[in-house]
């Protein structure tokens, strides 16, 4: 009886002639010897036979490549976009330039100066200046009411301190000045701790070109104890959104008219539609940018704090000795019943053992002074 | 390959030229409808065109092309919501009550049995590319082909006996 070194499924490899070199030796071998294997290999060899008796007709005639026409307009259509895409450079090419020379110019004839208070305050009072050099266009883009200083776009936050005599009254009366003016409060918080001037902390969001104004009505309300501005120049950014969006806008309408003439094949159109999908979430990106750009410059940000002009607390003593007394009282009764409570515990605790000890005590105490006197009388 | 892969029209059309009967046979052997088979092997080659950016140019193209094949079906039937068991009255060539038995003995073997064996015999790939057009182990298609081999036999054991 031949050795089974062979797995059924090697023989069925053996057959289709899948088997190693080496191993394809090996079975065919033990084949020679072993009848219950070849028994095996007789079976399965007409199988194959017979399944290949299942034949299909051939393609029909009418079978087509499906892009084959488009696909051989490929060279010319890789020369159009190639041609599209250095017209496209060329186009960012002279808009950068034509950016960054009156730049350049205007750097070299003015150079910048140090940020200087009271001409950004001067500014602000002035505040719609004719735009120009480079962000004429961006300033033409820009809603009515973005402030456009000299065709500069600046955002400007405030930080101002008021000492008020009227609290209550100065804070209400911030919120109608805001209110008046087309701003909003963005958040507000008040502070009021004993023996310590009541605090409210407001942040609004106010038209930077009613700014100076209103300022100027919240500077009444009390004295002023600090104040600062600060602003941020943010041409640039609103200049480069507005130029790579006109740009965006550009390409997405030439990708667009590339699609209604299509001439390619399908992998081509489906490119181009990517490409579109692509550059649109680009100009949706761009114009959220753009947008809260331009809030921040059309809305300034001013952090008010009011601080009540501090009063001495004299009133407020009796109240704090009457309640200290009333404390003391609670508390000297509190004690009295604790003591009591106390002592109560410990006699009942350590009543009967003290009961039993000071009796033993005294009982012993009374028998030794008896003692004590018998032997000391002159007849004992 | 490297042709087809740089997107050249002539190089598409010799693999087409190459390849729509053995692909249109797949089809042909899994769809009823001759005039649907038809559309799904156009559709297998323009999903070609679509894919050739994923066809790596050191792997077989007979696999990459049956596994679009292979989806396109599996799409089809998903979409007809049949089951994926054989129609008997799909026109066939050759001897009509043997083709009958052999499509009747296919339809009782498992899924996964039945496509190897339908892969290996109608469309001559070897083991190792069955592997890849199924994402799974060599060793997995070499035991399922036996086991559906044995399967068959007995299936197919009494039609021998009457021919005889």
């Amino acid at each position: 009886m031949p050795e089974h070194l062979v797995q059924g499924e090697e023989l069925q490899a053996y057959l289709d002639r899948e088997l190693a070199p080496a191993r394809q030796v090996e079975v065919e071998r033990h084949l020679v010897e072993c009848k219950e294997c070849s028994a095996i290999i007789a079976d399965l060899k007409p199988v194959s036979t017979t399944l290949q008796q299942w034949q299909v007709e051939c393609a029909p005639a009418t079978l087509r490549p499906p892009v084959i026409p488009a696909a051989e307009k490929k060279a010319g259509f890789r020369w159009g976009r190639l041609a599209l895409g250095l017209s496209g450079a060329a186009v960012v090419f002279l808009l950068l330039v034509a950016i960054s020379i009156p730049n350049l110019l205007r750097s070299r004839i003015a150079p910048p100066r140090a940020p200087d208070y009271a001409r950004q305050r001067a500014a602000m009072g002035t505040d719609q200046g004719m735009p120009t050099s480079a962000s004429e266009e961006a300033s033409r883009d820009t809603a009515p009411g973005i402030p456009a200083v000299a065709g500069r776009f600046i955002t400007y936050q405030v930080t101002l301190t008021l000492e008020v005599k009227e609290f209550e009254a100065a804070k209400q009366q911030v919120m109608r000045i805001v209110e008046q003016g087309g701003g909003y409060v963005a958040q507000a918080s008040s502070y009021e701790t004993p023996n310590q001037p009541r605090r409210a902390s407001l942040t609004l969001r106010v038209p930077a070109t009613q700014l100076s104004t209103m300022l100027e009505q919240i500077r009444r309300l009390g004295r002023v104890t600090q104040e600062q501005l600060t602003s941020e120049e943010v041409t640039e950014q609103v200049v480069d959104l507005a130029a790579r969006l006109r740009n965006a806008r550009a390409t997405e309408q030439r990708l667009i008219a590339v699609l209604n003439n299509r001439t390619g094949k399908v992998l081509d159109i489906l490119q181009v539609e990517r490409e579109i999908a692509r550059t649109r979430e680009n100009i949706e990106r761009m114009e959220a940018q753009r947008q809260n750009l331009l809030r921040r410059v059309e809305l300034a940000t001013v952090n008010v704090t009011l601080t009540e002009e501090f009063k001495a607390q004299m009133q407020r003593a009796p109240f704090a000795a009457a309640a200290r007394l009333r404390n003391g009282f609670i508390d000297g009764c509190r004690n009295f019943v604790d003591s009591a409570l106390g002592l109560v515990v410990f006699l009942v605790s350590y009543g009967p053992a003290l009961l039993f000890w000071g009796a033993l005590g005294w009982l012993t105490w009374r028998g030794g002074r008896r003692l004590y006197r018998r032997m000391a009388k002159p007849g004992a | 390959m490297q042709a087809f892969k740089r997107g050249e029209a002539w190089a598409f059309r010799e693999l087409f030229d190459r390849y729509k009967n053995p692909i249109y046979g797949f089809v042909r052997r899994r769809v009823d409808d001759p005039s649907r088979a038809e559309e799904i092997t156009q559709d297998v080659f323009l999903a070609l065109v679509q894919q050739q950016k994923n066809y790596e140019v050191r792997a077989s193209f007979r696999t990459f092309l049956y596994r679009i094949a292979l989806n396109r079906v599996a799409s089809e039937r998903r979409r007809m919501a049949e089951a994926p068991a054989l129609d008997p009255e799909v026109a066939v060539g050759g001897d009509i009550g043997a083709v009958q038995q052999v499509r009747e003995a296919l339809a009782r073997l498992e899924p996964e049995q039945r496509e190897i064996v339908m892969l290996r015999e109608y469309q001559g790939l070897s083991y190792q590319e069955i592997a890849q057009v199924l994402n799974v182990p060599v060793g997995t298609v070499r035991s399922r082909l036996f086991r559906a081999k044995l399967a068959l036999r007995e299936l197919l054991a009494p039609t021998w006996a009457e021919r005889a």
